[in-house]
């Protein structure tokens, strides 16, 4: 029987988030200071989710199994603060950007920003799927579905609404279509009116035309919109 | 001063094409044979390019510091057969899934394709970090850059056929001032017929206003008429 995996969904965006920002990092001209903004930008945003979630893991998730497995959170928490490091370390070369004088110690530090970024990469793609094995398998050994999913729940109670609406666009951009389709169902089923349609505007908005045409198609079959 | 990094415009290349792949596979529905059969064949596409440019590092890179730092060479060959191993496993998860009659058996499989297909991405990550930092160091003590335009121009004009496959993902992968001087090095050194060639491809693969500022840095340079 397949589990809820309570990570699949903010993983899937995290991750189009991590690609779509070390493409767009690896396609600036640092001595271009238009494409170094946007690029800096980008890398600010998504260093910031990445905090975001690591709070959300470790007020949300970690407390969950502390009780059992106490050195599997410790193992979990270092790992968070690995991570910390990682994205300090990378607003500490987006500082040191900002002060270099010439278009050459730019794209210089414009390199070791895309060098930083690609091991930020690949130690979240890592500890992610650390994460959808090792915290999953705890979870499904303590907690049923149903609790997995109340957990989920309360921790998204605590999103502040534009962290929201950007994790949902990327969450949108990672996820297939089925899953998509599944996602809007619960929301028309479970929230209110305005999320689902806030939802609804999001996908419309961040999915290519025929993605979003084709969920359409399967949400119409089981007759949710008229 | 900045040396002539061999790997820049293939790694870039390379990532570019891991995180299509990679985001590819996460939108992939794997309950449909049908759905997730376009994203298995860019995943095989992948494998093979980087199986080829492996290769390519063993004949060209490789050979050229083994005289100095053979334990280097060693090395490198070590972490290539490593990748091909996790290549080899991905490959017999695709065939795996293909031939699969359940969809139970379809899930299980499709877990096994994005786990390590991660594992090979991160795994890749790394190794072309690993190349960059410590075999530029190397190639950079024993050559000059001159030589080793040379030994790139070698690999170049020794794989043709990959070289305009992997013409896309270049472009795909580099920044506007990257394409300006591939395009600028095309045009004054190689046949018209290849210059032409990815000009189209830079036409096509790029946004329209990055196509246009790369056209306005061309023309500002007389390139074009």
């Amino acid at each position: 029987m397949i589990r809820y995996n309570i990570f699949n969904q903010i993983h899937k965006g995290l991750r189009a988030l991590l690609y779509d920002t070390a493409l767009t990092l690896q396609q600036t001209n640092f001595a271009n200071p238009d494409e170094a903004e946007l690029a800096l930008e980008k890398l600010a945003q998504t260093l910031d989710a990445f905090d975001k979630h690591a709070e959300h893991e470790d007020q949300g998730v970690l407390p969950a199994i502390q009780q059992y497995e106490p050195s599997l959170v410790d193992a979990f928490e270092q790992e968070h603060i690995q991570d910390h490091a990682l994205a300090e370390n990378l607003r500490t070369k987006r500082a040191a950007f900002e002060k270099a004088k010439t278009p050459a110690e730019k794209v210089q530090v414009g390199h070791a920003l895309l060098h930083g970024f690609i091991a930020f990469l690949s130690f979240n793609l890592d500890h992610m799927a650390k994460e959808e094995t090792v915290l999953n398998e705890r979870l499904w050994r303590y907690y049923s579905d149903a609790e997995i999913i109340g957990l989920n729940q309360r921790i998204v109670a605590n999103v502040q609404p534009t962290d929201m609406a950007f994790t949902s666009a990327w969450m949108l951009k990672g996820m297939n279509n089925a899953e998509i389709t599944g996602w809007l169902r619960a929301v028309q089923e479970n929230a209110p009116e305005q999320a689902f349609n806030t939802l609804f505007t999001i996908a419309e908005k961040e999915l290519p035309y025929t993605r979003f045409r084709k969920i359409l198609e399967d949400l119409t079959e089981g007759a949710m919109i008229a | 001063m900045s040396r002539f990094n061999i790997f820049s415009r293939i790694h870039k290349a390379l990532s570019a094409m891991l995180y299509d792949t990679a985001l590819t596979l996460e939108q992939a529905s794997f309950t449909s044979r049908d759905e997730a059969e376009p994203s298995l064949r860019k995943l095989l596409q992948l494998l093979d390019v980087f199986n080829k440019h492996a290769e390519n590092d063993d004949n060209y890179i490789l050979p050229a510091i083994i005289y100095y730092e053979p334990a280097v060479v060693d090395f490198f060959k070590q972490i290539h057969a490593q990748d091909h191993v996790l290549a080899d496993q991905l490959r017999l998860f695709v065939s795996e899934y293909r031939n699969s009659n359940s969809t139970t058996e379809r899930q299980q499989r499709a877990l096994d394709i994005t786990r390590t297909f991660t594992e090979f991405m991160h795994f890749n990550l790394g190794q072309m970090a690993n190349e960059e930092l410590v075999l530029n160091k190397v190639l950079w003590k024993y050559y000059s850059d001159m030589e080793l335009m040379v030994i790139n121009q070698r690999t170049v004009t020794a794989t043709p056929a990959e070289e305009a496959a992997s013409s896309t993902w270049v472009v795909r992968g580099m920044s506007n001032s990257d394409i300006v001087g591939l395009l600028r090095a095309v045009k004054d050194n190689a046949p018209d017929s290849v210059f032409n060639s990815l000009f189209a491809i830079t036409e096509k693969e790029l946004p329209g206003v990055r196509f246009q500022q790369v056209m306005e840095s061309l023309t500002s340079e007389r390139m074009i008429a």
